[in-house]
């Protein structure tokens, strides 16, 4: 039996059938193929960057962020996007675990030569994922693990001085959000979690360039670039809600690959009713730490106090409307500023230069 | 990502629990009695809730008028405004009459039973109430039950056109019937049966033609369309046309396909019938749901808050109402049980089971291979372990609107609903089938083959139904498949046609003052 050639460019041997079209293709169109879908995503409307941007890539060491860091390093040269890019990432302090994945982005600074920023929650908040399990059980634990990560993200974003993160979140990650949104009756994220772009006041702008990538395609790109990554699941996730909406979106994905896309397309024409988004919280910011918050207390300045009064589960129901000194002895966490600790340089400069300005200690 | 957060970061597994609560232990309450009347033995369970049989009647029927009776006062130009606000009071006498549609599911049955236990459709004979013997006055003067069979194109699916007849007549209500099939979307003669069963005499000559057939290349991702040639649309019989259709589709298309048959044979059949200004669908919560879930996978979110409505009034002015959209399909199928209804009703759908299976088709868990079949059993699990995944659902499909005009948007010719602008530019944007840089330039069509394409009149769903990656190694033929009438009269209209000189006459009939 003769090789199938690529559909796409006739010519070369195919070698992968995209999981999200359907084409048989070869190896050099798939990259190009990919890497296009992702360009178009970053200039569509407005474009995601402007030109001069510090943008800081949430990396975890994870397939997502480690193809994100190569595809927009490739990105920002050819289509000439003048962004300083930078890692940033979050360590949780799970053995075994982050100490690991942080191994592979350590490697991703060397190889692509971008400045790397590590931010720890034990450095931030006094404490790590592991003391918290230990403290709070493994259920709910992820409760504690998102609210710190988002803050984690933006403080250290702000440390970089960037204005613009981007994450790994793909297509297979949003499509989940959406039905995950629709089935909990979460209104409010439904409206915006297809966004390419969020940002509110004082907080930092986030992007998804790989909005309708594929998490197989992802897996496929690192494959066949020989990209390194690490690869486990949290040794604390649990069966959460999500996983059931995971598990139907791949069900979905396997009758019909396009569905991953197609709900994508339901999420980005729904419209919510005005009552409902008016009677949405206007957001002000933390009375303890200054981070943005719909409440007096942000939520990462509460949980922090359930666990410094040495609750187990029950710190998830601290309330967010205390006052704004916390209770002697208890640890807090610092007053976010968002250019903070970061000055503008007189002149501008490029490159490793630049972050290493943006983050040395003055 | 590898940890239960979701994209923006904020979602966590407590918000999880709060929005979606798991199974809460009842309180201590005396299970044997029922909590409404906290009287008489209680006989069912229903969300947790005990009640005796007339309290679940009682109960069920409030949630019946609660959608029923509102918009029906809002458009009777008497309304006074103490009843246009309260929907316990009965709306009004309706100008038009009302088309049931009944699927012999357990909802449509409990919509039927509900409608003439209490005596909202008349006879049809004007005859008067004796208010003083306490009868109610019908709020339609006359009813009519369509029901479409689809066994023709469901393998192993029993026919039960005969069965149901028998059951409505049997009733001996008054209710007119209309007994049609799903392949009568192919069948240029639908319209004078549907006359001849109203009563309605038609003129010679007077009859319009909806045999011109039209047949789309599937093949091509154009879907460019063609003419049927005169003799194909005479001598071919419809059920072949309509087997044809579904198995050039894949497997998850054909329910799509199915549905939007249901959908456009209800329109036609209430156009077709004289006077009817009300089309009531029997839908339950839990198809609400369902609807909700697998519309969002087969990217219909932009049209699906107008298929959700509980109440859509269309351009020509009937209005579509979903009365059982609050009561879920276990409490319409309890309800049956207790009216002895149960040993007619059938809930199960089965267009699973539409066109040939192939031995590569892809399949989901369990072997389904609908997004529909797929959406109906998780939801049934999920309620298992989450009792509220059907309401929340419904809550949240409440709160979306539709973004565009609803009546100022073209129509997508399949589904009639309001075609998303720029679906086919998204597509070809977020999904690349071809690099400008490395793509053949695509050769000059023979100018006797070019033809009028499908896929750019197509809303973002039906481009999905339509353009599968895999069609091109899935049909037999070259040919072009024929598609149902009403898509071929939705083309016409949306590129023009031609006008006849009947139309141009009727249009200026007042002013002419002899004919030629």
């Amino acid at each position: 039996m003769p090789p199938t050639p690529c559909s796409l460019c006739h010519t070369a041997r195919a070698l992968v059938k995209r999981p999200k079209t359907g084409q048989q293709v070869c190896k050099d169109c798939f990259f190009e193929v990919f890497e296009t879908e992702v360009h178009n995503t970053i200039v569509e409307g407005q474009g995601i960057f402007s030109r001069g941007e510090r943008v800081a890539i949430g990396a975890s060491g994870g397939k997502d962020s480690t193809v994100l860091a190569h595809v927009l390093s490739v990105l920002n040269k050819r289509y000439d996007y003048g962004l300083d890019l930078y890692l940033l990432s979050i360590d949780e302090g799970i053995t075994g675990y982050r100490d690991d994945s942080l191994e592979t982005v350590k490697q991703n600074q060397v190889e692509y030569g971008l400045p790397l920023k590590i931010l720890s929650y034990s450095e931030l908040y006094g404490w790590t994922m592991d003391k918290i399990v230990e403290q709070v059980g493994r259920r709910n634990n992820c409760t504690f693990c998102g609210v710190f990560r988002r803050q984690a993200l933006d403080r250290g974003a702000a440390q970089l001085g960037v204005d613009h993160i981007v994450t790994g979140h793909n297509a297979d990650d949003i499509a989940e959000t959406v039905l995950m949104n629709i089935m909990r009756g979460d209104i409010a994220r439904l409206g915006r979690c297809t966004a390419v772009t969020t940002q509110s006041e004082d907080t930092i702008k986030r992007s998804k360039p790989f909005k309708y990538a594929y998490e197989k395609e992802i897996v496929m790109y690192a494959y066949f670039k020989k990209l390194t990554y690490f690869s486990t699941e949290c040794i604390y996730s649990p069966d959460a809600y999500r996983g059931h909406a995971r598990v139907f979106l791949k069900d979905l994905e396997a009758i019909r690959p396009s569905a991953i896309i197609d709900i994508i397309h339901s999420g980005e024409s729904f419209v919510l009713e005005q009552s409902v988004q008016k009677g949405m919280k206007a957001m002000q910011t933390c009375l303890r730490c200054g981070y943005i918050s719909s409440n007096d207390l942000c939520k990462a300045c509460a949980l922090l106090e359930g666990l410094e009064a040495g609750l187990d589960r029950s710190a998830l129901r601290q309330t967010q409307d205390s006052g704004t000194a916390a209770p002697e002895g208890y640890r807090t966490i610092p007053k976010y500023e968002r250019y903070g600790s970061y000055s503008q340089p007189a002149a501008p400069t490029e490159g490793i230069e630049k972050a290493v300005q943006a983050i040395e200690i003055r | 990502m590898s940890c239960g957060n979701n994209p923006d970061g904020q979602g966590t597994a407590e918000e999880e629990q709060v929005a979606m609560p798991r199974r809460k232990q009842v309180r201590r309450v005396d299970r044997n009695t029922c909590q409404r009347c906290k009287m008489s033995r209680s006989m069912y369970v229903i969300r947790s809730v005990t009640y005796c049989r007339p309290c679940f009647e009682t109960a069920l029927y409030g949630r019946f008028i609660k959608l029923l009776h509102p918009p029906l006062k809002s458009t009777h130009p008497s309304s006074s405004s103490r009843n246009a606000v309260s929907h316990a009071v009965r709306p009004p006498s309706q100008s038009g009459d009302v088309l049931i549609a009944l699927s012999s599911g357990a909802g449509s049955t409990v919509m039927l039973d509900q409608l003439l236990s209490r005596s909202y459709v008349g006879r049809g004979d004007g005859a008067s109430t004796d208010k003083t013997r306490g009868e109610k006055e019908p709020v339609w003067g006359k009813g009519w039950v369509v029901y479409v069979e689809f066994a023709g194109a469901l393998e192993g699916v029993e026919d039960r056109l005969d069965e149901i007849k028998g059951w409505v007549e049997g009733l001996n209500k008054g209710l007119g019937w209309v007994g049609i099939r799903a392949e009568d979307v192919f069948d240029g003669d639908l319209k004078d049966r549907l006359r001849r069963l109203a009563g309605v005499v038609t003129e010679d000559g007077k009859q319009e033609d909806i045999r011109r057939g039209i047949a789309v290349d599937l093949k091509d991702p154009e879907l460019p369309l063609f003419p049927l040639p005169s003799s194909s649309a005479s001598s071919a019989k419809p059920l072949d046309h309509l087997r044809s259709l579904l198995a050039s589709l894949p497997p998850p298309s054909r329910p799509a396909l199915l549905s939007n048959i249901l959908s456009s044979l209800l329109t036609f059949v209430s156009q077709t019938i004289p006077n009817i200004s009300h089309l009531l669908l029997g839908e339950t919560s839990t198809r609400q749901a369902q609807r909700l879930i697998s519309g969002t996978a087969s990217g219909r979110g932009w049209s699906l808050p107008l298929d959700l409505a509980s109440a859509r009034k269309d351009d020509g002015g009937l209005v579509r109402l979903k009365p059982m959209k609050d009561i879920s399909v276990k409490e319409a199928a309890v309800y049956c049980r207790l009216k002895g209804l149960d040993g007619f009703t059938r809930n199960d759908r089965r267009w699973d089971a539409a066109g040939p299976a192939g031995k590569r088709d892809a399949r989901g868990k369990g072997g389904v291979t609908s997004l529909e079949m797929l959406t109906e059993q998780f939801i049934a699990g999920l309620s298992v372990s989450h009792p509220s995944t059907v309401s929340t659902i419904n809550r949240t499909g409440d709160k979306l609107v539709f973004p565009g005009q609803a009546n100022d948007s073209p129509t997508c010719p399949v589904c009639q609903l309001p075609v998303d602008p720029s679906a086919l530019e998204w597509k070809s944007r977020s999904a690349l089938t071809s690099l400008l840089t490395k793509t053949n330039p695509p050769s000059l069509s023979d100018p006797k083959d070019s033809s009028t394409p499908l896929a750019p009149l197509l809303c973002y769903a039906c481009l999905t139904t339509f353009t599968p990656s895999t069609v091109a190694s899935r049909t037999n033929k070259n040919e072009p498949v024929p598609l149902p009438f009403w898509i071929a009269e939705n083309v016409a209209r949306r590129h023009g046609r031609p006008v006849e000189r009947s139309q141009m006459k009727n249009t200026i009939n007042a002013f002419l003052i002899q004919d030629e």
